[in-house]
């Protein structure tokens, strides 16, 4: 489970104006970007004709976390504070813990597939307060000792709701929404404190449903619960013989651990040798990075029409990462046996 | 006034050529045809400039970029923000003028701030030419582009540059660039896999200049020894007439694809020779009468091979009536003119020479001719059809001839017809016309002195005509459009969906629709190749429109059953097998201007 400390959440709770609370909307745009690279990664280590259904079920999870982050950027402009999806300490390091994480909680690295890697930290990030159990149990948390990004998220809501003015303060022209990505329903201006909550409960909803069901407002099966359903190879259905409704009884994901490129996990530039077209690459995959980030700064910045750009630089990451994970890393002239993997970092410089 | 005037930087390093492979022999096309892969069948297109620093350049007339200035070392990179630009060839038939699109330049600082930036106008590369001797393949062939950089900004931190802030100083419109593209590898897992040397220089332009050549003095293709060849170059006098600047960055011949100068043009004289009736290849004898206005050290090159060069007030009445040349110097003092200015100083070249035409559409390109590197008015240029790779008479039709005004430039209106799929598998057709002020005794172009060669062309990929097809037909129709790029740019397939299966396709609506209606200049535009004529993409649009929009936007979609996709990235690249058409093409043209030295 993703800790959050209570502290953070107290800190929330007890603020009473849009300046006190904007540093923690930034970490909280940093820790929903923060989940992508982990995500991207086992996408990437997916072969492109095997396990693609898992790769659809991890791809549409990258795709609401992006949205999440864009949300989290409206809420920001919203509030009358530049996102800062440039600032020097935006980006976490792998392995390592999320942003708003506390220490001795999740490490997340950057890891090819597998069942543990969803069933230890992909499930973990995204996991509810209290997970409904399907015909299987987890250990519930003690709730005492820290908080969880659904009750970070609850707690802002509820601060926001309070500020005195119902209208937020911020440029309405900064607001991204952008129909031929995502529907108006799900990426909309932020102008009052009621846009506000209605985004922030649905960040939490899709991540991981509501206190009663799997499922979202919109019906989907929350990110949490389709984690869980790679993990035990079925999709989640509805089942009125089971008891909370559900069971993971639908059609099967049939993992084929021959179709995962064993690529490095966290991989250091540094263990590439120079010479090897897989460093090449990696500089390519982190110079593409670096655009990305770029294109979605200026989109953020006031210029939303420049999500198109930065959807078509996120397709070229794609591209190039797809590319360098193909390649076997070679290290001291010696191949590892691994093959290469992405890098999360920016490179200035192409080479 | 171009990139041979002051102030102007050099730069140079690296560039990413990640061409693809799979859609180069115009016969894999059509019914029955069978693609090669070729040594980089999942290419992008995409180029980009790989470790380019500032490695000269002149902040003021004389006033060399010297070790010790700031600029030197600074990183010139290409977006900050945008997808990478593409480098696309025109057609399969047309392979000798690829066109780089969607490039940014930019200058930045030692913390990554940008200096300066500008778009590169879409340019394609000209003077192909084997420069290092008969090594077969791309690595042995270098070219040059030429284009102008414009939207352009200065950053803050450019005033603590003075080169930097010298170019910004009159606040340009635009500015001239040159880029030297040379030694492409294709030995796939080294670093340098799809990659070259890269050359480039960027300086001052003036309106009225063309876009995509620098309007000088032309210095025509010759021979350092038989089996080897020498580039053109060009020079352009600074207008107080002080100092002479030549680009040879694309003249000399190499002996690795790293741009070592072949030890034989080691040295390279700059003079003026005694009379028009020198030609290249002359052996002149050591009391000649042969005005000399510099030697040029080749080893190491000059930085992107821009040498600057101040006159002797004296020579100033023989170069502006006597051809410039270059010249090896032979143990016995004796001189071998190893290329020397066209024919009476004249140069004639078309500037927007690239056309994509959609059926019956007229064009325009516009020549300029120089006589010394001065506007020539009163020239009469000739012009000639042809038709590449295909069977029939050309349907694109020049006038007989043009006349250039008094600006030295004449207009050149084209009409066309549609082509009506002569070849098969492939749309429409490469046509193109040949251009020169002069004409042989049985009517043809004649291109003896003129600094030009048979691709020295204006040429245009004339695209079929397209009824748009029936509502029922319309899904049948999209698939045949675009079932050849699944086979033929199998990097589309990778990154998206199986082109060649609309159910694959239906779920990327939005970012085919985003990619699809692109302006052609956007580097994200799609088709790469950017060789769908309109009405067909129009046609792919239309059923893209017409697709239910999904209801939760790009995610969020039920799994779609998708064929099983072939392991494209898996493809493997096949090594440079037998020449290229970059390389049969630069070969032939090598043996051509060969042929013609001996002919004279």
């Amino acid at each position: 489970m993703l800790r959050i400390d209570r502290a953070v959440v107290d800190q929330l709770a007890r603020a009473s104006s849009a300046t006190e609370i904007t540093g923690l909307v930034q970490q909280a745009v940093r820790l929903e970007f923060a989940t992508i690279p982990p995500y991207i990664t086992a996408m990437l280590s997916l072969k492109p004709d095997q396990n693609r259904d898992i790769w659809w079920a991890i791809h549409d999870i990258v795709v609401d976390e992006m949205l999440h982050m864009l949300i989290g950027c409206n809420l920001l402009n919203a509030l009358g504070a530049r996102p800062g999806l440039d600032d020097a300490h935006f980006l976490p390091e792998y392995p390592g813990p999320l942003p708003l994480g506390i220490g001795s909680g999740l490490v997340v690295g950057l890891e090819p597939f597998s069942v543990p890697l969803l069933a230890n930290v992909f499930m973990a990030i995204e996991e509810p307060e209290h997970p409904l159990t399907f015909r299987s149990a987890f250990a519930a948390a003690d709730p005492a000792q820290f908080a969880t990004i659904g009750e970070f998220y609850r707690t802002l809501s509820r601060t926001i709701l309070a500020l005195p003015d119902p209208v937020l303060p911020g440029d309405a022209a900064r607001q991204v929404v952008a129909p031929g990505w995502y529907p108006a329903e799900r990426l909309f201006p932020i102008l009052t404190t009621a846009d506000a909550a209605r985004a922030i409960e649905q960040i939490v909803e899709e991540g991981e449903g509501t206190s009663v069901s799997p499922l979202d407002p919109d019906g989907d099966v929350a990110h949490y619960y389709r984690f869980e359903a790679i993990v035990k190879d079925h999709r989640l259905i509805r089942d009125d013989s089971a008891p909370n409704g559900f069971s993971f009884s639908g059609a099967p994901y049939s993992f084929q651990p021959d179709g995962v490129w064993p690529l490095t996990p966290n991989q250091d530039p540094g263990d590439l040798d120079a010479g090897t077209e897989a460093r090449r690459r990696l500089t390519q995959f982190q110079v593409t990075f670096a655009r990305l980030l770029n294109a979605l700064q200026r989109c953020v910045d006031g210029d939303p029409g420049y999500l198109d750009a930065a959807m078509g630089v996120m397709f070229e990451l794609k591209l190039a990462g797809q590319r360098l994970v193909a390649l076997p890393a070679v290290k001291n002239g010696v191949p590892t046996g691994l093959n290469a993997g992405p890098v999360f970092a920016r490179a200035p410089v192409n080479e | 006034m171009s990139y041979l005037d002051s102030p102007r930087i050099t730069f140079g390093g690296r560039f990413l050529c990640d061409v693809p492979t799979m859609n180069n022999a115009a016969a894999g096309f059509g019914p029955g045809g069978t693609p090669q892969a070729g040594w980089n069948p999942v290419g992008s297109g995409a180029f980009d400039f790989l470790a380019c620093t500032v490695t000269g350049g002149e902040a003021a007339p004389g006033e060399p970029v010297a070790a010790g200035d700031p600029a030197l070392g600074l990183a010139v990179v290409s977006t900050a923000d945008r997808s990478s630009a593409k480098l696309v060839d025109l057609d399969p038939d047309w392979q000798f003028s690829s066109e780089v699109w969607g490039l940014t330049v930019r200058v930045i600082g030692p913390g990554g701030e940008t200096l300066f930036a500008g778009r590169f106008r879409t340019a394609g590369f000209r003077d192909l030419w084997p420069r290092l001797g008969s090594t077969p393949g791309l690595g042995g062939q270098g070219a040059s582009f030429t284009s102008v950089l414009e939207d352009l900004e200065f950053g803050p931190g450019c005033g603590g540059y003075p080169v930097l802030a010298a170019l910004s100083a009159t606040r340009p419109a635009r500015l001239s660039i040159g880029l030297n593209v040379f030694g492409v590898l294709s030995q796939s897992g080294r670093s340098t896999f799809a990659t070259g040397s890269l050359t480039g220089c960027i300086g001052p332009w003036h309106a009225g200049e063309p876009l995509s050549f620098v309007a000088g003095r032309r210095l025509e293709m010759g021979q350092l020894a038989p089996g080897a060849s020498v580039g053109p170059s060009v020079a352009a006098l600074s207008q107080d007439g002080a100092r002479l600047t030549l680009d040879l960055g694309n003249m000399f011949p190499i002996a690795d694809p790293a741009g070592t100068a072949d030890p034989r043009a080691a040295s390279i004289g700059v003079g003026v020779l005694p009379g028009e009736q020198v030609r290249a290849g002359a052996i002149l004898p050591a009391d000649a009468a042969f005005p000399q206005i510099g030697t040029v050290s080749l080893v190491p090159p000059p930085p992107s091979g821009i040498v600057s060069v101040t006159l002797d007030p004296g020579i100033a009445p023989a170069l502006a009536s006597r051809p410039l040349a270059l010249f090896t110097t032979r143990a016995d003092g004796r001189r071998l003119v190893i290329s020397r200015e066209t024919a009476d100083g004249l140069y004639v070249r078309a500037d927007d020479f690239i056309h994509r035409i959609e059926a019956g559409e007229p064009a325009t390109a516009t020549l300029h001719a120089r006589r010394r590197g001065e506007p020539a008015d009163g020239v009469v240029v000739h012009l000639a059809a042809g038709r590449r790779g295909a069977p029939g008479a050309p349907v694109l039709t020049p006038p007989a001839q043009v006349k250039t005004g008094l600006d030295g430039t004449a207009v050149v209106s084209l009409t066309t017809a549609d082509p009506r799929s002569p070849r098969p598998g492939l749309d429409g057709v490469i046509e193109f016309v040949g251009y020169s002020p002069r004409l042989k005794a049985d009517g043809s172009l004649d291109l003896a002195g003129t600094g030009l060669t048979q691709l020295d062309v204006i040429v245009a990929h004339l695209r079929d005509g397209y009824p748009p097809p029936s509502d029922a037909d319309l899904e049948a129709a999209v698939q045949r459009l675009l079932k050849p790029y699944a086979t033929h740019y199998p990097i589309m397939t990778a990154q998206l969906a199986d082109l060649g299966d609309l159910d694959a396709l239906r779920p990327w609506r939005a970012a085919l629709l985003l990619a699809m209606s692109r302006d052609i200049e956007d580097p994200n535009y799609m088709p790469v190749t950017r060789d769908l004529s309109a009405p067909k993409r129009a046609t792919i649009l239309r059923w893209l429109n017409g697709l239910p929009a999904e209801p939760a936007g790009m995610s969020r979609r039920p799994v779609v059953p998708r064929r099983a996709v072939h392991d494209l990235i898996a493809v493997r690249p096949e090594p440079e097998a037998g020449p290229d058409a970059k390389t049969e093409a630069a070969h032939e043209v090598a043996e051509q201007v060969a042929e013609e030295l001996d002919r004279r």
